[in-house]
């Protein structure tokens, strides 16, 4: 039987196990074909995109409620397939510095300033979003440093608490 | 000075969602970009030290997040970098890795403070990259810091071949009263379709665990 805690709160069941998914849903044919070939988050900011969306979303809504899912999403379509890079038009304060001020990255894996793409834009050093906004710009990617396979054996012991068994 | 302007683009969002879902018997979540994804990878140079950098970073996302707890939708903060902050600093052993993410307890928590903790769902994964995954952190050495946070729910990757047997985590990490778990129990990374009876067996595993009203 289903129950809710309060209004509008996560469910909880008892008989058997709800169904939800992590986020981005395939998109229909009347999106996709307006960023086919184009920018993914550019054109989803495009009037025609925003028209569709409503529309868009009620029949994800109503497949996911189809199949089963108990606690259903949009698709993720606002977002265009980019679950980070959407961020990028939602804050302020980030800004990219001259092409020749060449910053080191702030960290391994993090995309330089410079390097092969030779952009010179800091908007690679938004780090995980970085493939993102490389995405948006339809500009090549470069793998960041990998680091060295580490393994930390034994660690585990050291502060797990013991099995209750 | 980081400060969210998204208010427009994340209302509508909510009035689609909640016009779809309408006189229907689901309830609706939207995914919203966590603070360590949205921050820590970015070079601070306004803030005096990265604390304060990243408790604006999780002001900023908290904006995003009440507009859709308000509505009474559920948010997702989706945080991949909980566990890839790993691979970012490869001079780390787990004790640094270990502070570091004690560190980001606090600024997701901050980023959700007074926020309706039934209506927040966690996301963590190692990214869904097609790669090897060697690098990945293992879940038990962070998984009593993932259950610190203050969401009613955990939704993390448990079928892929790298990461399905960390079931085992909580044997001995107790999932904390009131809090559910949500495993990934379909995997992205193999173009085979599981069978039913494997996804099943991978939910009972957890039902098992953490009680089968809690997954």
């Amino acid at each position: 039987m289903l129950s809710r805690e309060r209004s509008n709160a996560l469910r909880q069941s008892t008989d058997r196990i709800l169904v939800s998914h992590a986020g981005n849903l395939p998109r229909p044919d009347y999106l996709n074909e307006l960023i086919e070939g184009g920018v993914t988050l550019e054109a989803a900011a495009g009037d025609e995109y925003h028209r569709r969306l409503p529309r868009a979303v009620q029949d994800v809504v109503e497949q996911q409620v189809l199949l089963g899912v108990d606690i259903v999403n949009d698709g993720e379509f606002a977002k265009a397939g980019s679950y980070g890079g959407y961020m990028i038009d939602r804050v302020t304060g980030y800004s990219t510095p001259p092409e020749d001020s060449a910053p080191p990255p702030k960290r391994a894996g993090t995309w330089s300033a410079t390097g092969e793409n030779s952009l010179g834009i800091t908007i690679l050093d938004f780090g995980p979003l970085a493939p993102a906004v490389l995405s948006v710009l339809g500009l090549p990617r470069r793998v960041g440093c990998a680091p060295p396979i580490r393994e930390p054996h034994g660690y585990a012991r050291q502060w797990l608490p013991t099995p209750a068994k | 000075m980081v400060t969210y302007s998204g208010q427009v683009a994340v209302q509508a969002d909510v009035e689609h969602l909640k016009a779809a879902i309408q006189g229907k018997d689901v309830e609706g979540y939207i995914a919203a970009l966590g603070p360590l994804n949205l921050g820590a990878g970015v070079r601070n140079e306004h803030y005096s030290i990265e604390e304060e950098y990243m408790y604006a970073v999780s002001d900023a996302c908290r904006e995003e997040y009440k507009t859709i707890t308000d509505a009474g939708l559920i948010v997702q903060v989706d945080e991949p970098e909980f566990c890839t902050s790993w691979t970012f600093y490869p001079d780390w052993d787990v004790d640094d890795l270990r502070k570091y993410l004690s560190f980001c307890v606090e600024v997701i928590n901050h980023a959700i403070a007074g926020l309706h903790e039934d209506l927040v769902r966690f996301h963590t994964c190692w990214g869904s990259g097609h790669r090897p995954h060697v690098n990945d952190i293992q879940l038990r050495y962070i998984a009593d810091l993932l259950i610190k946070i203050n969401a009613r729910q955990y939704s993390i990757k448990a079928a892929s071949v790298r990461h399905e047997h960390e079931y085992h985590v909580w044997e001995d990490v107790k999932l904390p009263e009131g809090k559910r778990l949500m495993p990934g129990v379909i995997s992205h990374a193999t173009d085979l379709v599981e069978h039913p009876e494997l996804v099943a067996e991978r939910l009972v595993r957890y039902a098992k665990l953490v009680g089968r009203e809690n997954v």
